[in-house]
């Protein structure tokens, strides 16, 4: 039960995080963070997620390339 | 089109494979089909830039250099088979553009190995890199013919390849051009006898000192890339076109040490006459194109030529080497179109090799073929987007990582290699926007607003648009800075910007009513240090370069305050141009020593140093400045110094910050072309 939990809070965080994820690519939504954030605090955390971006594909494109 | 470009446009053979016209796009790291140094992958970012590059019309396109084998992860490129099985419906995509697509195949970077601190700190310590090897083996990284240092971190060496490695590795290459040609690729190229790779360091004897059969001979020393071609013809079929780049010569003096253009000096590397009879055996072995250029990462201004060295630095050289095979042979460096369509008419050369200029305008091949060449935007030879490998003394590769993740973007087109991140998405509410500056970024954010739909109104408070760039392309050899300039006026005018000349704005709120939002580009000043007696007296960069005191006869001995780009470029240019004595006094372990400027750049301005005898004090400074003297600190002791000025080269600060508006360039803080561009789109794309 308890690993039951667990698999479903983890199957949740990730659903969230597609779903934040594809928020955050909308025009309107970035409009929307540049407005509230200010200029300076939006395009640093702008490239700060493009970074985390590149560094969580790299084990993905590390297991894709073991895929037969 | 004018005819002049005509000879570009006639198709010529590698091998059996017809290339529809002469234009070739060069390798740039970067732009990629399978990645960069990440684990290998179809890169949906380089595929889409390699496809538009083909359908603008480039005949040749060589995506950027791909390692045989991945330094993150340590597959080689052939046991990728999702890859290639994504490759196959692109490349017929590809083929109806009419374009050919060569793949660039590496064996690594031996002692050219762009070391950051941390993968120094990996590859001196033989527990840590064993640790990390299963992930990344920079140790293998580094490896090369000999025990040889490292080009960017200080007391590295690097191990020698193991004869079973060399040929493990052989083998892979002919594995993955077999893949390649089954999923439509249209050749390849090996970086093997160029610009100090690991196969060049095979090539060149000062860099190998082995006693096996890769050693010793030229022929022994060729061995490894004569291997390689063999390799390939056995596995993809002795049709299948294999090019091979090449330097013609290393215009090399030592380790770190390049050769100046006209200087007179011993050859470290591969010499003419060594190149003569390299091409000839490299030939022999199956090597179908030699695409030329020069240099090794010790003189790495001739690969990747910055502002300072002169157009078609390479010419002469390729021209040379063409005489010594019956392959065709394409030059690289600086090239001019209209010049290599000369070259090409005349059978000196076959085909002419550009690489950046793809990145700044994606059209300018049409704009060549429709007559408008005098449109295209022109390439700065920057490298602050594209290529911003950096290092000073005592320095690795200190390239930030997101730069080392993305090569072969533009400082001056964002969009290029991030065109998710950087579009023009029109506005579905036009506002009337005050921008208040006029040099480049002022400039920037304007045409990014009215592509956009938005109605920017441009407040300059001169009777001239360029502001600091102005001084900044004001030297000699800055030709393609003062293209740029024109070419941001034409734009401006084209899309019919107005702009209100001589109106300096002072108070904000005057203009605050009639706009919806403002956008201050007012830039940065001089920074001063009063500190230093006399400190008022020293001139800025204005009044040497742009209101020309650098001509004046009365200035000949110039002492520069600071050694960071500005004073090493003003500098070069009074000793080169003018014939003067500049001097350069410089606080800090190294000249330019700055993180974002690519050591193709930095290296020629610290060797044209050198070269020129120009007197250059590190760990030192100005105490006094009187009339016609200073006074120069240095771990020595203090003495006088006559001279005629002392510039001020200390550097900007933001000009005063204004606030409750968007704000862009070096008014928000000190950079150069690419964070001003850059951050014009950053505010303008969410007004």
């Amino acid at each position: 039960m308890k690993k039951l939990k667990k698999l479903f809070t983890f199957a949740c965080l990730c659903g969230l995080g597609y779903v934040c994820s594809q928020l955050l690519r909308r025009d309107d939504v970035q409009d929307k963070l540049f407005e509230v954030m200010g200029e300076d605090r939006y395009i640093a955390a702008n490239n700060l997620v493009h970074l985390l971006g590149d560094l969580l594909m790299w084990p993905v494109d590390f297991v894709r390339a073991l895929l037969p | 089109m004018n005819p002049k470009y005509e000879a570009l446009f006639t198709p010529f053979k590698i091998g059996e494979v017809e290339i529809p016209n002469r234009i070739v796009q060069c390798s740039m790291g970067g732009t990629t089909l399978f990645g960069w140094l990440e684990p290998s992958h179809f890169d949906l970012e380089g595929a889409d830039f390699l496809l538009q590059r083909a359908k603008d019309g480039v005949g040749l396109v060589l995506p950027g250099m791909q390692v045989i084998r991945d330094t993150m992860g340590r597959k080689w490129l052939d046991q990728n088979r999702q890859m290639y099985r994504v490759l196959k419906p692109y490349m017929d995509e590809y083929h109806k553009t009419g374009g050919k697509l060569f793949i660039q195949l590496a064996g690594g970077f031996g002692r050219s190995m762009a070391v950051t601190p941390w993968m120094a700190a990996l590859a001196r310590n033989d527990t840590l890199n064993k640790l990390a090897s299963p992930i990344v083996d920079v140790q293998y990284s580094c490896a090369s013919a000999s025990a040889t240092p490292n080009r960017w971190a200080d007391n590295l060496l690097s191990r020698p390849f193991t004869v079973e490695e060399i040929q493990e590795m052989v083998y892979h290459f002919g594995a993955t051009a077999k893949k390649l040609r089954e999923a439509g690729i249209d050749g390849v190229e090996i970086h093997a006898v160029h610009e100090g790779y690991n196969l060049d360091q095979f090539a060149i004897a000062n860099m190998n000192f082995r006693t096996d059969q890769y050693g010793g001979s030229l022929e022994n020393r060729l061995r490894f890339a004569t291997e390689i071609v063999q390799e390939i013809k056995r596995q993809a079929g002795s049709d299948f076109p294999v090019s091979l780049r090449y330097s013609v010569v290393s215009k090399t003096k030592g380790w770190r040490k390049g050769a100046m253009p006209g200087e007179e000096f011993k050859e470290f590397g591969r010499d003419m006459a060594e190149s003569e009879k390299a091409i000839k055996i490299l030939e022999e072995a199956g090597y179908d194109f030699f695409n030329c250029d020069n240099g090794t990462y010790d003189a790495w201004y001739w690969a990747h030529p910055p502002q300072y060295m002169p157009d078609n630095c390479n010419l002469e050289y390729v021209e040379h080497i063409k005489k010594f095979t019956n392959s065709p042979v394409a030059c690289a460096g600086r090239m001019d179109p209209v010049k290599a369509a000369e070259e090409i008419a005349a059978g000196r050369l076959d085909a002419v090799a550009i690489a950046r200029q793809n990145l700044v305008d994606e059209n300018w091949v049409t704009k060549i073929k429709t007559g408008k060449e005098d449109t295209i935007r022109p390439c700065i030879r920057c490298h602050n987007g594209c290529f911003n490998f950096a290092k000073f003394e005592g320095t690795e590769n200190i390239q930030s990582l997101p730069d080392s993740l993305h090569l072969a973007r533009c400082a001056l087109n964002p969009p290029t290699m991030q065109h998710n991140r950087y579009k023009i998405v029109p506005t579905k509410k036009p506002k009337k926007v005050a921008v208040i500056g006029g040099g480049i970024g002022g400039m920037e954010c304007c045409l990014v607003l009215k592509k956009r739909g938005h109605h920017p109104v441009l407040f300059e408070k001169t009777g001239e648009l360029g502001g600091l760039f102005l001084t900044a392309s004001a030297m000699t050899f800055k030709e393609n800075d003062k293209e740029l300039i024109q070419w941001y006026k034409r734009e401006m005018e084209e899309a019919g910007i107005e702009v209100r000349y001589n109106t300096e704005v002072n108070d904000l709120g005057t203009i605050k009513r009639g706009f919806d939002e403002i956008i201050v580009c007012t830039g940065s000043v001089p920074r001063t240090m009063p500190q230093i007696k006399g400190f008022d007296k020293t001139i800025t960069f204005t009044e040497l370069l742009k209101e020309g005191r650098i001509a004046d006869d009365k200035l000949q001995t110039v002492v520069f305050l600071g050694g960071g780009q500005s004073s090493c470029e003003a500098a070069y240019d009074m000793v080169y141009n003018f014939k003067k004595k500049p001097i350069v006094v410089e606080y800090g372990n190294d000249l330019v020593a700055a993180q974002a400027t690519c050591l193709a750049n930095t290296s020629f301005l610290r060797d044209a140093m050198e070269y020129h005898k120009v007197p250059v004090y590190l760990h030192s400074t100005i105490t006094e400045i009187g009339d016609g003297y200073c006074m120069i600190k240095t771990p020595e002791g203090t003495f006088r110094q006559e001279c005629d000025a002392v510039v001020n080269g200390i550097g900007f600060v933001p000009a005063p910050k204004a606030p409750h508006v968007h704000r862009v360039g070096d008014c928000v803080a000190i950079g150069n072309l690419r964070t001003v561009i850059w951050r014009a789109w950053d505010v303008c794309m969410r007004i």
